[in-house]
């Protein structure tokens, strides 16, 4: 034990006298939650306006009763949008000529849902509401989905019957649309904020995660790991300490980055600290495996780095965490869904700021957890000491 | 007492034969050498015996364990230093000590042994500042803070210059007058002949001899070695001729006489030189060393 005791400290000695290492591990996510903070709280949230900014939003209520009536006037009431009332033809037209950002149809079996639900949810239907939104303003989705949301749980309870049909570009006559697919999009919460902010954490996390085995990689170039093999330290104790570092400094990070987020730039916090810090966690162990994993196929610490690098950089660019999936193009999308990034930002999302899960919360509890298992599988079986 | 028991030990790279049937035992309380160059399977066969590499066959016994079923049970009781392993850059030498003295039971005092290696001015200095010398120094005191029965030194001296080298052969004459059992690899033959009670001579991973360094010597060598460097007479087809030289060995800077008769040899050496009209005036008489043993039963010196 007393042993044990030593090597965390060693080891924290070595990590913090390398002024370098330790400035980046503070300075990088402040760095990041400053940067992404600043841009997106200021130009791409409409929560965050004073009200000089106003987005124009045409609604088409095809069902004009008492429950189409109230979604509309809670539109009227965010001080962001100045709703014009629109019919189905005009808005379209003017979505398509792109003098309309947002269109929102609420279709006329939208007026039956407050009766209708219970059976809808039997037979597990939906009804489809037809969003239009120009690509360069998705981040009113958030806006808009949150009030479907809401207005939905106010009148029926938990269960959700309402789904969002959103459309990036206008139909065409010949049915092609530009995009593709029409995404089903669950995610609420009008701030931007709440998107990109546990994206960086997940981001963070990895690089953490990834670029932290460098350094046991190079204990074993430096035959350091051979040398504690000659001692009585178990190997396992070596390992538990290593984690337990890991872990705390992804904990440190995850707290400046939540900590920096929620003061300064009005991060959602949704759940409770021991909730997130499970989901951290969970991401801290699937990026450390994959580093020690990938540290097997490297020879000398500058491989490791080149390895790092390349999986940092394909994953932070094809997992979505900087803009929403909806914007990028359909193969885009197919790739993002074998990226593991791609669910830990997600959980995180739905953990930290409450948005709901992308993909499902079991399935980035399983991703997670199949990627660690993995990893970890891999290199105890082949990690080499020296 | 036996504390180390090797016999019939291989172990195979590939195709290549690291080490190839090679029996040792070491008594408690020795100095026990394996001298051997570049290759010669010496750090194979002190990592199988230290637990650090399996074997392919064979039987090994240290302090009457096996090392391979029981590693731990063995790196409890000895210390180790390894060739070219560097310790953690960021910490002094009395932190890389104290790191290493809570790894086991009953350590020695970090105080005594930086002493004893000469580092107490740097005891303060991280291990990234330190020199070359003083690097390895620190490698050595590592095993020596163990307190274990038995210290193990892969190449101990390597990079040292010669008064630090000979320095550290008094660190080690220190452990053996502490009752410990010291095994250690080098490539120096002089490291061998002065620190070593006993020496194993290994070449292409067997051992080629065993013995004291004196036994080793006089086994092999009643005669004395005469070398010539002087360029126009050592390569002289008549000193092949000479009848009171036994030997005669070309190497590329001198050319050796191997003789039971030195006076003999020196008077028909001077009438060679004199019938060339040459002036002998550069050669050197010394005694057989391990050196010559080594070259003499490989046909091979040690150092490149
Ligand atoms: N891990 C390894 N893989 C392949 N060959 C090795 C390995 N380790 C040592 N060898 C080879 O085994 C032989 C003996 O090496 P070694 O025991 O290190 O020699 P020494 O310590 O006497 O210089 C050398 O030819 C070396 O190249
Ligand atoms: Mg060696």
């Amino acid at each position: 034990m007393k042993g044990f005791f030593q090597l965390l400290m060693a080891n924290m000695k070595e990590i913090f006298r390398d002024r370098m290492q330790f400035g980046w591990f503070i300075l990088f996510p402040v760095l990041f939650v400053a940067g992404f903070g600043v841009v997106f709280s200021s130009s791409g949230s409409p929560a965050a306006g004073d009200g000089t900014m106003k987005f124009p939003v045409s609604i088409v209520n095809e069902g004009e009763g008492a429950f189409t009536a109230a979604i509309t006037e809670v539109f009227m009431n965010v001080p962001e949008f100045s709703v014009h009332m629109k019919t189905k033809d005009e808005a379209l037209h003017e979505f398509a000529g792109g003098e309309a950002g947002l269109v929102i149809i609420l279709p006329a079996g939208l007026e039956v849902l407050p009766v209708a639900a219970g059976d809808l949810i039997k037979e597990d239907r939906k009804i489809e509401i037809p969003v239009y939104c120009r690509p360069d303003q998705m981040y009113l989705m958030y806006g808009v989905n949150k009030i479907f949301h809401e207005a939905e749980k106010k009148v029926l309870g938990q269960p959700s019957v309402m789904e969002i049909k959103l459309n990036t570009a206008f139909p065409h006559d010949d049915g092609l649309e530009n995009n593709g697919d029409n995404k089903t999009s669950n995610n609420a919460g009008l701030n931007m904020i709440d998107y990109i902010l546990p994206g960086i954490l997940a981001m963070t996390l990895m690089q953490l995660g990834l670029f932290g085995s460098i350094r046991v990689l190079a204990l074993r170039v430096a035959k350091i790991l051979k040398l504690l093999g000659a001692t009585p330290l178990p190997r396992g104790m070596f390992l538990a300490c290593e984690i337990l570092i890991r872990v705390g400094m992804s904990f440190i990070q995850a707290l400046v980055v939540i900590i920096i987020g929620h003061y300064a730039f009005g991060l959602t916090l949704a759940n409770n600290w021991l909730y997130i810090a499970g989901w951290v966690l969970l991401g801290t162990a699937a990026f450390v495996a994959m580093g020690y994993m990938f540290t097997i196929f490297a020879k000398t610490v500058e491989s490791g780095n080149a390895i790092m690098q390349l999986a940092q950089l394909m994953m932070m660019f094809l997992s979505g965490i900087f803009m929403p999936f909806d914007l990028l193009p359909g193969y885009l999308k197919t790739v993002m869904r074998f990226i593991p990034l791609t669910y830990l930002a997600d959980g995180l999302r739905h953990a930290v700021a409450g948005n709901p899960s992308l993909y499902g919360v079991t399935t980035d509890l399983a991703v997670l957890l199949g990627v660690t298992a993995f990893c970890l599988i891999t290199t105890v079986k082949r990690f080499k000491w020296e | 007492m036996t504390v180390i028991e090797v016999k019939n030990l291989t172990k195979k790279y590939g195709n290549l034969k690291a080490v190839d049937g090679l029996s040792l035992s070491v008594a408690k309380g020795e100095i026990f050498g394996m001298l051997g160059p570049n290759g010669a399977g010496k750090s194979t066969t002190f990592e199988i015996t230290t637990g650090l590499l399996h074997r392919d066959s064979g039987n090994v016994k240290v302090l009457g364990v096996d090392p391979q079923k029981r590693p731990e049970a063995v790196k409890a009781r000895i210390g180790v230093q390894l060739q070219a392993a560097q310790t953690f850059r960021k910490l002094t030498v009395m932190e890389t000590l104290k790191l290493f003295a809570g790894f086991y039971l009953n350590p020695l005092p970090v105080n005594e042994i930086i002493t004893q290696v000469d580092l107490a001015e740097k005891q303060h200095s991280r291990v990234e500042t330190l020199s070359g010398g003083q690097k390895q120094r620190l490698s050595v005191a590592i095993a020596m803070i163990s307190n274990g029965e038995i210290i193990f030194l892969d190449e101990p001296t390597t990079g040292l210059d010669p008064q630090a080298r000979r320095d550290l052969w008094g660190s080690i004459i220190e452990l053996k007058n502490l009752g410990k059992t010291v095994f250690l690899t080098t490539h120096f033959m002089e490291e061998a002949q002065k620190l070593c009670d006993r020496v194993a001579i290994i070449d292409y991973g067997r051992i080629v001899a065993l013995g004291s360094p004196q036994e080793l010597i006089t086994a092999h060598f009643h005669e004395m070695s005469l070398e010539i460097v002087q360029p126009e007479l050592r390569n002289e087809p008549k000193l092949w001729e000479l009848t009171s030289v036994t030997e005669v060995i070309a190497l590329n800077e001198h050319t050796v006489l191997r003789t039971p008769n030195l006076t003999a040899t020196i008077r028909e050496l001077s009438a060679l030189a004199k019938a060339l009209t040459i002036n002998l005036d550069d050669f050197r008489i010394r005694q057989a060393n391990l050196e010559d043993v080594f070259l003499k039963l490989t046909g091979r010196r040690i150092k490149p």
